[in-house]
């Protein structure tokens, strides 16, 4: 069957490697030093050559943000964030100017766009996807841009957009997300040095899936990117992001901000599969997860759906959402997470029911193995507007060994009595009468686990695009790398 | 003017305080623990909305009231109605046991019931162990204002293999002259080994009185024990109802609660059942149907502790008017409880387009071989049906009616002792029927 | 090509086979009765190797190999294949892809070239018409949703695709209507071939109307008390099994 990427010859050999995207590269970085005040933060806005809207707001950011605490955590267990012992700035470091091509890239950077199996160069032209590459926080190059041109996308680094489209950025910048949100999008608001920008226009299908790798390189940095998709009325976009991170003893923050908007009938599907270096098996080290999304479906029969595979990380904390505010809008929520060794997990979405006959679906699937800890938050809020708003909430928990932990936290708060909410979970382990009907059918254990959890995970994995859904597949069996026999 | 003006500078926790000094002297070991109690309701406060386990039920109103400790009074002329139960019934009024209502029956060999005050002249010792033991250093804010206020209750003993028939059936009465007033029944229930009991609290009060009951029930169930408990929140419309009930469970031990809600202004019910022996069973079916401007707070917690454990869980809510309803359930694995089977559902009916649900069904699992499911839904009466029943000739609101009645009877049925099941019925049709016949 | 001598087992911690012998040769049908707990599930279940269940003495040679000290999935590479009871459900896994990673993890044990997705389906399609299944079967989870008679051609259907030396049907025919039924006797029936041998677990002789055995054993207390020709399979239907344990006894 062409459509079971499970036969993935490679599985095998994914299997037997340990985390693939630990390296660093040895590149001469524009970091500035640890530390943050107003003074980095005008560094910041000076070195990107800002225009003075966007210094004002960072300052009201990180003025707001010196009012606010920090979050009160849960379900997790987390060292002591150390705010002034990070860099918020580290860019590789300028030959002169900025690259004008691919060919002007630092060839030792494309290099570690090939060890981490995303060749900008061939691969990219091939798969036909457009890729922005952000690297510590600066975005490198951005391939495809003349296609898109043609029809009218603009596709660039979020530092180009402020430079080149400052209207389009002042209005929707914040619109989604405001700088006030919560402690971690209010510090992004402040230092954030770069991310993808994305503008679709009326009525345009965008030609090809655009994409974004993101990359933390440099010690002690944090990284801090932005991302905006506008899709004007009528308009659709598929848009693709990567993430990756080597392996360090310490921790590292990561705290983006993604925001999409929806006019009138447009459609942005918004797909993540995140691998940002999840700490070793005694649960030292790894990437600090905070990250704020969130799409409003403004126009009317508008859509936004939102696809996540979360592997990597120490801690994970997102809840990418929807709110629905145009008239027969659709908030679609996929997630598969995995918290293996040490890791915790604590993701989920939320759905605010605003206009009429808006429709939410949810499907989360989460995987604890070790001593993982993984937990569902989500929220269903329907207001009295909402009139025949419809949820369908799945939420489903596997548990492999022992020592791990799965929980579910659903939040429903509904408003209007012409509105159907619905939510189920369950949690199990891997039956064991699964396994056997497997293994007498002639299956290795190692195999069948395999094609169990992947059947797990399977109505998730069908909404990503299908390179990404092979991706996805082979990162599930890394991660979950000996938590099985 | 100067009475006035001192109730605005004093703030409600030091109201309490007062109420407290004012009531409790002396310096025995009991005093001593109400003591304790009270300086940690007072150090904690009121729980507020950024508490999770309060997120949806706002204290403030009932904060902002200065309650005394009621005193017993005799009973109104109309009063709502009694269930016409067999076996013993013990009349608690405005909180203090009123013998001359209570009917004893004799017990069978085994079976002590005795009332909280007995307790205390005759074993004041035994007490203050006992909740030393049990509550110091346990339970919510609410609960320690219990335990600083408590006067009176009941105590239920059951020896080893006593086996109760017929059921104890505990009133909690408010009267008129309860406004204004707080009351803090506390009853506790302990099952021997394979002992067998059922266990029925109403609690009712005088139509247009405002009031505070403030209720802790604790059932210790000790190995093969069975108890079932039947709670029915009857309060006036505009009283405060906070109850807490906590049961323990040995090995093989079982629990039932058929709590019911549809009293007060503001009521919640906080029902832990901690599994503490493998093979313990575990099983809470609850229905609220807050109408008008009630607010009703379903709040639930299973917690395996041992390995084998079961429990099942299925609450309904229907709101009506400008209610709001709340279920708020927890299931908790706790690591190394393994074999773990837990099941929760919670099903829920808006009536009214100002009318609220929320609802946070939640699963906290920290051991692997567990089955744990839970299931949510809020929607509407299904308008098929609805369709339908008239199609057959039916009112709009008689088919509502009927509706609603088939909703509610999956929890009714769960209520196998007639005399409870019949009343109950009774007042869900003439509750909905009042709310049909409001809309037509 | 199996031979069981003596099998003790337990069930979880329950005794329930008691020194069972049995000889089963290529080319035999055989079928197993007995009345409810006497232990024809549990032989099932020891002889696939299903965990839980432990041999406590005895021996099971299967084409001059120790069977017992397989584990599921060589045994099934090695030509033995269990019709469930109750087959299992496994959500989002694609019975094609079950199967065919099955037969190829088979194929491949028999030093055999690994068929590749079009031969493999040009075959299941073949088959499946034998067993009169729908072609939305083949985009469906294993087992999921299925009915009970679904199920149970589902099992059959992996068999002729699997092609097993030794097949053991644990109460195949519970469950089916007499079409139903039909139809699994038929693809049983298209089975039998001189190298292979089938074993027949049942509680009725219903079944053996359609698949007719070489030789039927009545199962009791773990033991097999009883055994002859089709005969013995009516005669049981007439007169039940008390009749068969007293003259054991006696």
């Amino acid at each position: 069957m062409a459509s079971n990427p499970q036969t993935d010859p490679t599985l095998e050999a994914l299997v037997a490697q340990k985390y693939r995207h630990g390296f660093v590269t040895d590149i001469e970085s524009d970091t500035v030093p640890p530390g943050l005040d107003e003074d980095v933060i005008r560094l910041i806005s000076r070195k990107k050559g800002e225009p003075q809207f966007m210094l004002d707001w960072r300052l009201r950011s990180y003025r707001h943000w010196l009012t606010m605490k920090e979050p009160h955590w849960a379900h997790l267990r987390i060292q002591p964030i150390d705010y002034q012992s990070i860099s918020y700035y580290s860019a590789p470091k300028p030959k002169a100017d900025a690259p004008k091509s691919l060919e002007e890239v630092d060839p030792k950077l494309l290099e570690t766009y090939d060890k981490l199996g995303i060749p900008l160069h061939e691969r990219a032209r091939l798969a036909g996807v457009a890729v922005d590459a952000v690297f510590d926080s600066v975005s490198v190059a951005t391939t495809f841009k003349e296609r898109l041109h043609k029809a009218g996308v603009i596709f660039c680094s979020f530092s180009e957009a402020v430079q080149k489209y400052p209207e389009l950025v002042e209005k929707y910048l914040g619109s989604v997300v405001p700088y006030t949100d919560n402690y971690f999008a209010t510090l992004n608001s402040a230092v954030f040095t770069d991310g993808s920008f994305v503008f679709v226009p009326k009525g345009v299908r965008c030609p090809m899936e655009l994409s974004t790798y993101f990359r933390i390189n440099a010690a002690k940095t944090g990284q801090f990117e932005r991302t905006l998709i506008v899709a004007e009325e009528g308009s659709h976009v598929s848009y693709l992001e990567g993430c990756t991170a080597p392996m360090r003893d310490e921790n590292q923050l990561h705290a983006a901000v993604v925001e999409l908007i929806a006019l009138e009938g447009a459609q942005i599907k918004y797909s993540t599969v995140q691998n940002w270096y999840p700490g070793d098996e005694q649960g030292r080290g790894g990437i600090y997860n905070f990250v704020t999304k969130r799409g409003e479906c403004r126009g009317a029969n508008s859509k936004i759906s939102w696809t996540q595979v979360e592997t990597g990380s120490a801690i994970t904390w997102k809840y990418p959402s929807c709110i629905l505010t145009g008239d027969n809008s659709v908030g679609e929520f996929y997630s598969v997470a995995v918290a293996n060794n040490y890791q915790q997990a604590d993701t989920g979405t939320k759905m605010i029911h605003i206009g009429k006959n808006t429709r939410s679906t949810i499907v989360s699937k989460g995987i604890s193995a070790g001593h993982g800890q993984n937990a569902y938050r989500g929220l269903v809020k329907v207001l009295p507007s909402a009139i025949n708003a419809r949820n369908f909430t799945q939420c489903d928990s596997l548990l492999m060994g022992d020592k791990c932990g799965a929980h579910t936290f659903p939040y429903m708060e509904v408003r209007t009595p012409i509105a159907s909410v619905e939510h189920e979970a369950t949690t199990s382990k891997i039956g064991d009468d699964q396994l056997f009907y497997c293994l007498s059918r002639g299956i290795s254990e190692e195999d069948a686990v395999n094609m169990i959890v992947n059947g797990f995970c399977k109505a998730v994995f069908k909404e990503l695009p299908m390179e990404f859904a092979v991706e996805a597949q082979n990162l599930l069996a890394v991660s979950l790398e000996g938590s099985v026999g | 003017m100067s009475t006035v003006a001192a109730k605005n500078t004093v703030s409600p926790l030091e109201r309490y305080k007062m109420a407290f000094e004012s009531r409790w002297q002396g310096n025995d070991e009991l005093t001593a623990l109400r003591h304790a109690a009270l300086e940690q309701f007072l150090s904690a406060g009121f729980p507020t909305q950024r508490d999770e386990a309060w997120k949806y039920t706002n204290l403030r109103r009932l904060e902002s009231r200065s309650f005394t400790p009621a005193e017993t009074s005799a009973l109104d002329a109309h009063q709502p109605e009694w269930l016409a139960t067999a076996g013993t019934r013990i009349v608690l009024v405005n909180g203090h046991c009123l013998p001359a209502l209570s009917s004893q029956v004799a017990q069978p060999p085994g079976v002590t019931v005795l009332t909280f005050k007995q307790w205390i002249e005759h074993e004041p010792a035994a007490v203050a162990a006992y909740l030393k033991e049990q509550d110091q250093l346990t339970g919510n804010a609410l609960e320690q204002l219990n335990l600083a206020f408590f006067e009176d209750g009941v105590v239920v003993n059951l020896a080893d293999n006593t086996i109760l028939d017929e059921p104890v059936y505990i009133v909690h009465q408010s009267t008129s002259s309860a406004a204004q007033r707080m009351s803090h029944p506390r009853i506790v229930v302990r099952a021997g080994r394979n002992a067998r009991a059922t266990i029925i609290e109403h609690y009712l009060g005088a139509n247009d009185a405002e009031y505070f009951t403030n209720a802790v029930t604790r059932f210790d169930i000790a190995a093969g024990g069975a108890v079932k408990h039947f709670r029915v929140q009857q309060e006036s419309p505009r009283a405060f109802h906070i109850g807490h009930v906590q049961t323990k469970l040995a090995k093989d031990a079982r629990f039932s609660i058929h709590d019911i809600a549809l009293g007060a202004s503001l009521g919640r019910s906080g029902i832990t059942a901690l599994l503490e022996g493998t093979g313990a069973h575990a099983a809470l079916f609850g229905l609220f149907a807050p109408m008008g401007n009630q607010h009703l707070d379903a709040h639930t917690r299973l917690d395996h502790i041992a390995a084998h454990t079961t429990s099942e869980e299925d609450y309904r809510g229907i709101a009506g008017g400008r209610a709001r309803g709340v279920f708020n359930g927890k299931v908790i694995v706790r690591p190394d409880a393994q074999k773990i089977d837990a099941r929760q559902s919670s099903r829920n009916l808006l009536l009214s387009p100002t009318a609220e649900i929320d609802t946070k069904p939640e699963l906290e699992i920290y051991a692997n071989d567990v089955k744990c499911s839970h299931g949510a839904t809020t929607g509407q009466l299904d308008a098929t049906a609805l369709f339908y029943l008239r199609s057959r000739g039916l009112s709009e609101s008689d088919a509502r009616a009927a509706l609603i009645r088939a909703f509610a009877e999956s929890i009714l049925a769960t209520i196998d002792l007639e005399p409870v099941h019949a009343a109950l019925e009774k007042q869900i049709d003439e509750r909905f029927k009042l709310v049909n016949e409001a809309k037509a | 090509m199996l031979s069981i001598k003596n099998l003790h087992a337990l069930a979880g911690e329950k005794q329930v086979l008691n020194g069972l012998d049995l000889e089963v040769g290529a080319g035999e049908v055989h079928a197993i009765m007995g009345p409810n707990g006497s232990g024809k599930s549990t032989l099932a279940q020891v002889l696939a190797g299903r965990e839980g269940y432990t041999v406590t003495g005895g021996t099971v040679t299967y084409k001059g190999k120790n069977l017992l000290e397989l584990s599921p999935e060589d045994r099934a590479r090695e030509g033995v294949f269990l019709a469930f009871q109750y087959p299992v459900e496994i959500p989002g896994v694609n019975n094609v892809y079950l199967l065919k990673a099955g037969l190829n993890a088979i194929r491949k044990h028999r030093g055999e070239s690994e068929m590749d997705a079009f031969e493999f389906l040009t075959l299941i399609r073949e088959k499946m018409k034998l067993m009169q299944m729908d072609e939305s079967f083949l985009n469906r989870g294993v087992n999921e949703g299925f009915s009970g008679g679904e199920k149970k051609r589902n099992e059959i259907l992996q068999m002729s695709v699997l092609e097993p030396s030794l097949a053991l049907l644990d109460e195949t025919d519970s469950g089916l209507d007499i079409d139903a039924l039909r139809v699994v006797a038929a693809g049983v029936n298209s089975l039998r071939s001189p190298e292979r041998a089938i074993v027949l677990v049942t509680h009725y002789q219903r079944l053996l109307d359609y698949i007719e055995p070489d030789h039927v054993h009545v199962l009791s207390g773990g033991r097999i008390i009883k055994s002859g020709d089709k005969s013995l399979a009516l005669e049981l239907e007439k007169r039940g099994y008390d009749w068969v344990k007293q003259e054991a006894a006696a």
